[in-house]
């Protein structure tokens, strides 16, 4: 944790993994960076996040859980009331283990929930499964050994296909029930969080020219090299995700990202939003009329917005 | 599920002995494979002494224990018997930042080091471990006594290196 002496309105080191450095509104403008960070950890130290006790993915939590969490920051709260206003009813919570990025995005949970609950189920997930098996030249094409993403790969294509084909053993379609069983399950989970790096890594690989510009040290902010970053910080299980990350993976998956940004950043009580656009085929909109999976950021940690 | 999850440990464990017995190491530095047939989740691995150190010469005889959801966790590596080494502790673990997953950091191994991932492979791993034996890691020892004394003495460190593989080699 940073000294708390740094004061509001200095210029924020590391700008880009926090966002704070912008913060324009007068009852977060008093708080200094490593205080906002502070009542972050803090919540998140009282939630048990930082315990391995928590579940990797939660059920359907109402917002006022998420609410409670912010007794004495009014800011916060008001923000939340202005989520739920926008449709956004519910919130999942995930493990704050460095993987709840890929775990719960794009296609680890809230994208197979949302094939799901696509209006033509067949051919939502006849399109995530052609989606998925392009990844596979794209991972070889990185320099990646068969015998290390192939496994995963399979748990994953297995995961999504279960809601069309009853599953061999069981024969049981996925329900919801059943996606949050696999999810909560670490095997599982892992697997399909560590197929979701590899393919992170091999997306940047593949199209050095668009990322290499933006390629930095999480820590230090030094630019890096295409390969020692996505050694380190995209293959890396528990090293958490940034734009450049959620970038790549959504263009690999083809899936549309809105990430909803409660850190403090912006003023009034609307929550900044930022997209991450790509084409998706067959899934339903959500009230905001928008296909994308919608994820609640705070300092360090992603959890799942639902309506 | 922990079935399925070692079922495919062994598949990807058969796999890497598949391959290093097909392709062997660069410059035969090291063989390795399961001591049994009927255990692929531990190996036994034979380093050779990389050249001009003072190791050479030696056969170094490490054990791999991998665990049931290998590769999503990395494997264990231990010197039997121990060998000196300012990242080896007395018992023989290998204390090395790649068999080191980036939450669990017993050492403060410096960031940009590299760390575990499923991407690794026992050749990888054993290939680190043999150049950190030509340069040791002293930013993050196991091993302190032999730490200071290859900072403060490298001629005595080296000395006694080669005793103790003449010694292994019961010369």
């Amino acid at each position: 944790m940073e000294s708390n002496t740094q004061r509001s309105g200095e210029p924020a080191e590391q700008s880009q993994d926090t966002g704070l450095s912008g913060a324009k509104d007068p009852e977060l403008a008093k708080l200094s960076r490593a205080q906002l960070l502070e009542l972050n950890q803090k919540f998140l130290e009282e939630t048990g996040l930082e315990t391995r006790e928590r579940a990797l993915i939660s059920q359907r939590l109402p917002m006022t859980v998420l609410r409670g969490e912010y007794d004495g920051a009014p800011t916060f709260v008001r923000r939340i009331d202005w989520l739920e206003s926008k449709g956004y009813k519910t919130v999942r919570r995930s493990r704050g283990d460095g993987d709840c990025f890929y775990r719960c995005t794009s296609i680890a949970f809230a994208y197979v929930e949302k094939v799901l609950n696509a209006p033509d189920v067949a051919l939502a997930v006849a399109s995530a499964l052609s989606t998925l098996e392009a990844t596979l030249p794209l991972l070889k094409a990185a320099g990646f050994e068969p015998m290390v993403y192939e496994d995963f790969y399979e748990v994953f294509r297995s995961v999504i296909e279960q809601i069309v084909t009853p599953d061999a053993a069981t024969g049981e379609r996925l329900t919801p029930d059943i996606l949050l069983e696999a999810f909560q399950e670490p095997q599982a989970s892992n697997s399909i969080v560590v197929y979701l790096r590899l393919l992170t890594s091999a997306q940047i690989r593949a199209a050095e020219d668009d990322y290499s510009a933006f390629l930095f040290h999480p820590d230090t902010g030094e630019p890096m090299g295409v390969r020692e970053f996505c050694e380190s910080f995209v293959e890396a299980i528990g090293r958490e995700a940034d734009h450049v990350q959620i970038t790549a993976l959504a263009r690999a998956l083809k899936v549309n990202v809105r990430i909803a940004y409660l850190d403090g950043r912006g003023s009034g009580d609307a929550v900044e939003f930022v997209e991450f656009q790509n084409r998706i085929d067959g899934l339903e909109s959500d009230s905001s009329g928008s296909n994308a999976v919608v994820l609640l950021y705070r300092p360090g940690h992603y959890d799942i917005l639902e309506t | 599920m922990n079935k399925s999850s070692s079922a495919s440990a062994l598949r990807r464990l058969m796999t890497e002995y598949k391959q290093l017995t097909e392709g062997g190491s660069p410059d035969d530095m090291f063989t390795a494979g399961p001591i049994s047939e009927s255990d692929f989740f531990t190996w036994e691995a034979l380093i050779s002494g990389p050249k001009d150190t003072p190791f050479e010469g030696g056969i170094f005889v490490a054990k791999l224990t991998f665990p049931s959801d290998y590769p999503l966790s990395p494997f264990k590596m231990k010197f039997e018997p121990p060998i000196l080494h300012p990242n080896v502790y007395a018992d023989g673990n290998v204390c090395i930042s790649i068999l080191h997953t980036p939450g669990d950091d017993p050492t403060h191994y410096e960031a940009a080091s590299e760390r575990w991932s499923p991407v690794q492979s026992v050749e990888k791993v054993i290939l680190s471990v043999i150049s950190m034996l030509a340069e040791p890691n002293l930013e993050s020892g196991a091993n302190i006594d032999c730490c200071k004394l290859y900072r403060d003495n490298k001629p005595e460190y080296e000395r006694r290196v080669r005793a103790m593989v003449r010694e292994q080699l019961g010369l």
